[in-house]
């Protein structure tokens, strides 16, 4: 009985290798394929881990390894405390997942009506409206027109100043569009024949087969306003309401001792900068990063559609 | 880092801002004069106001009549009052400056709350970081919502045309013996004045900066361990000494500041002070042949491995961990670098940081140091009624009292007993003042600094030392009072074309005869017409 479920298998893995055309790889082959990924993998995770040590090292071992740690001797949590101690990074990182979480949430409604209402042909102007949309994919306005309409709205110091601007992405309508293109007109044709209006045909057809398309622009746009710091830099008046990456620019790009600018002229010398750094690194890389296991599966699917459709 | 360093840093940045002649000159395109520049010959008929010196605290090292700032070993133990009422009657200060760290929310800041009863108005500062604060001030005078005092840097395009437009004239508030009714503003050096000069009237108080350009200071209990000295007496000498100093292949390295190490070396080589200026025709120091020498031995000393590799790139706080640790011997910063070696001292207490005069390049004696523009930025203030104008002018008043006063403790170290504690009668600033205390009114109104490092009274003498050896053998800085639209302009960017290329020299990817091509399409693009307007700029201020 074994012997004859054995040879079926047998018979059942060969068609299998015929039709791929390829015989085995041979070790080395192989091992020199594990090598090259391991390579690879290694070129992406590395500075990972040079930033997580660095942050966690002191600033003997940062200075004597020249500035990357790749493996802390004392692992210490002093930069963390350091940079939550005045409660400036706290409140930025707040301010920063409320403006992601509000924007990502209007961007995706907005873009979504827009983008199924341009992918109906006949809809009211359509191809004026497809036009103007175009238009900002390919001329971005200014920074002092952009200043000059977010003031005259009254947006100025407000968080809305960091959301309305962005609201609406080109390239991510785009996207979306030629997604909802190519959902079957037959799905949709069905669905008015039992009597659904363009509402209810977005809400219960479309929606429910754009996960994926949702899920990338979505992703695109969280990004682009958790990485956002011009808007706040230009918008915004009242340091309370700076984003973190702000913050983080203020303390990596201009080297900027944190939270001792005073305090150093009395003698207070601070944790190491780099450790410092590395820390406000990782305190905003770590929210974001968080979303992409969510977001994986519907990642790849998603992607190609703005890659072959235009 | 340091507020000096700080400040210097900005100065830097702003050289490499490229927008200048794009964004910035196109949003304040509407603020140019008829003609596009100032008004020598009326600038020079400005009467600056009198200076009259702060003699409240008795410093332990005076002031020199040469510009050697006064030095103290203890902050004074009972710090006078300065101002005996509050300068502002009530409503909102808005003010607008750079802002490197964002402070406590002025809710929870108890510092910031006091000061703002001190000031007895609300102080709201609306502040962006050091490289990203010219991209703000374009925005925000395009949007014509000037706050009432702003900071405005020196290289602001279309800068005299900006100032007629958008600020106060000063003149009658501050000119000749006006200024007396503002004691800490009649404090401040007269050469910080004289860059607040434009289209023949005062526009603006002056954050006075110590004119000193470049101090090279180094480890001198390493360089003595090793039986060197710092006393060198020639170029040569100079370079040996970093030799001695480096060893590659234990991370140790001579020098760790780029490109400043060049202009170290142009001081050495009698290189121009950016500009020579002979009876007016202006030589840039680009064309001296002495720079292309500068460069040279900077290249070779590169190749030797004597700079430490990341100079160009890294930023402060990490030269100041390099020079802690001993990865460097030596550093390029400015006359106020007690702040770099009181951090040295705390992580080493036996290190001793002194600066390096530099020697003629051939021997002969102590070369020239660089001077430049004696101040940070200028506080303009928005045009305003007369009784306005004054009580922002009582407002800087208070913001620049004197060091040593009971106002400049509190403006700079916080609440006593909550922001800072004192050890003897220095006040060492808490946890809670570290984060309360950088609301950054020190770019808003802040006196002359004074040599102090607390708790360190060597360090304190050897900056102030080390100023007035500066000083004594000092090159003037040769654009004071001129102006170029064309600089203003171009030159920064022109400037970072420059730099670049030195760089690429510096490192081996170019050779001396791309600085020759280099310099050449420097003179055809901007150079030769920033030198005509130089030229005719001290042709119409009398050639004084």
């Amino acid at each position: 009985m074994s012997a004859a479920i054995t040879r079926a298998a047998g018979r059942r893995s060969r068609p299998a290798a015929h039709t791929t055309g390829r015989t085995p790889a041979s070790v080395p082959v192989r091992g020199l394929k594990g090598l090259v990924l391991l390579i690879a993998c290694g070129v992406v995770v590395l500075p990972f881990v040079g930033v997580i040590s660095t942050s966690l090292a002191d600033d003997r071992q940062v200075t004597r390894a020249g500035g990357l740690v790749l493996w802390p001797d004392h692992p210490s949590l002093d930069a963390y405390r350091a940079i939550f101690a005045g409660g400036m990074v706290t409140r930025a990182l707040l301010v920063s997942i409320g403006v992601t979480a509000v924007g990502t949430a209007l961007s995706l409604v907005c873009t979504t009506l827009l983008a199924y209402g341009l992918s109906r042909p006949g809809s009211f102007a359509h191809r004026p409206l497809l036009l103007t949309v175009l238009f900002t994919v390919l001329f971005a306005p200014g920074m002092i027109p952009s200043y000059l309409v977010v003031k005259q709205l009254g947006l100025l110091n407000s968080y809305w100043s960091l959301i309305v601007p962005a609201l609406i992405n080109g390239f991510n309508v785009i996207v979306m569009r030629s997604f909802f293109l190519d959902l079957p007109q037959e799905l949709l044709d069905a669905a008015r024949i039992d009597g659904a209006g363009e509402w209810q045909l977005l809400r219960r057809v479309v929606l429910p087969l754009s996960k994926a398309v949702i899920a990338v622009v979505g992703l695109f746009y969280a990004v682009a306003y958790w990485n956002n710091y011009i808007s706040a830099l230009l918008y915004i008046n009242d340091s309370a309401r700076w984003p973190l990456q702000l913050v983080l620019r203020t303390y990596v790009v201009d080297g900027t001792t944190i939270g001792v600018d005073s305090a150093h002229i009395a003698g207070v010398v601070p944790p190491p900068q780099q450790s410092l750094q590395m820390a406000t690194l990782v305190v905003a890389l770590v929210p974001i990063a968080a979303l992409y296991p969510f977001l994986q599966r519907h990642f790849a699917k998603g992607i190609l559609v703005g890659a072959v459709k235009g | 880092m340091s507020r000096s360093m700080s400040r210097r840093a900005v100065l830097r940045s702003a050289l490499g801002v490229a927008m200048a002649g794009t964004v910035g000159g196109g949003a304040l395109a509407g603020c140019t004069t008829a003609t596009g520049t100032a008004d020598a010959s009326a600038d020079a008929a400005v009467q600056l106001p009198t200076l009259v010196p702060y003699t409240g605290v008795k410093p332990d090292l005076p002031q020199t009549a040469q510009g050697t700032r006064p030095g103290f070993f203890r902050y004074p133990a009972a710090p006078p009052r300065f101002v005996t009422e509050a300068p502002a009657s009530g409503g909102t200060v808005r003010a607008m400056c750079t802002m490197n760290t964002p402070p406590v929310p002025v809710g929870r800041n108890r510092f910031w709350q006091e000061l703002n009863t001190r000031l007895g108005a609300e102080l709201t500062i609306n502040g962006a970081p050091t490289l990203d604060y010219v991209s703000k001030f374009q925005t925000v005078v395009a949007g014509d919502d000037l706050p009432d005092t702003m900071e405005v840097r020196a290289t602001t395009p279309q800068l005299p045309g900006l100032l007629r437009a958008k600020f106060q004239d000063l003149s009658e508030f501050v000119g000749g013996d006006a200024v007396k009714d503002y004691p800490a503003l009649a404090n401040i050096p007269t050469e910080s004045w004289q860059t607040t000069v434009y289209n023949g009237g005062i526009y603006g108080v002056p954050l006075h900066n110590p004119p000193i350009k470049v101090m090279t200071y180094a480890r001198a209990d390493l360089i003595a361990e090793r039986g060197l000295s710092l006393d060198v007496r020639t170029g040569d000498e100079w370079v040996q000494l970093c030799r001695e100093m480096a060893d590659p292949k234990h991370n140790r390295w001579a020098h760790g500041s780029m490109p400043s190490a060049v202009t170290f070396l142009c001081e050495m080589l009698g290189v121009p002070n950016g500009w020579r200026n002979d009876a007016g025709t202006f030589t840039k120091d680009y064309e001296v042949p002495e720079y292309r020498k500068a460069l040279e031995v900077t290249a070779r000393m590169w190749k030797e491995g004597l700079i430490h590799p990341d100079s160009f790139t890294a930023v402060g706080s990490q030269k100041i961990s390099w020079i802690s640790t001993g990865t460097v011997a030596m550093l390029v910063g400015v006359s106020t670098w007690s702040n770099v070696a009181m951090a040295v001292r705390k992580a080493e207490p036996k290190a001793r940081i002194e600066p390096i005069m530099p020697p003629k390049y051939d021997g002969g004696g102590q070369a020239r140091t660089y001077l430049g523009p004696a101040i940070f930025s200028i506080t303009g203030l928005k045009k305003a009624s007369k009784s306005r104008i004054k009580e922002m002018l009582r407002v800087l008043n208070w913001l620049q009292a004197p060091f040593g006063t009971e106002e400049h403790r509190l403006r700079v170290f916080g609440v006593p007993g909550r922001d800072f504690t004192l050890h003897g009668s220095d006040p060492i600033v808490t946890d809670t003042g570290a984060s309360e205390t950088t609301v950054p009114t020190l770019y808003i109104g802040a006196c002359p600094i004074a040599h102090y490092a607390a708790g360190y009274p060597d360090i304190t003498r050897a900056e102030y030392d080390g100023e007035q050896e500066a000083l004594s053998n000092a090159e003037k800085w040769p654009l004071a009072g001129l102006y170029s639209a064309t600089d203003q302009t171009q030159g920064a960017v022109l400037d970072k074309k420059m730099l670049d290329l030195q760089a690429d020299i510096i490192t081996g990817r170019k050779s001396l005869r791309d600085w020759d091509s280099g310099v050449r399409t420097w003179k055809t693009t901007f150079g030769d017409k920033i030198r005509t307007e130089y030229a005719k700029a001290w042709q119409k201020s009398g050639g004084k």
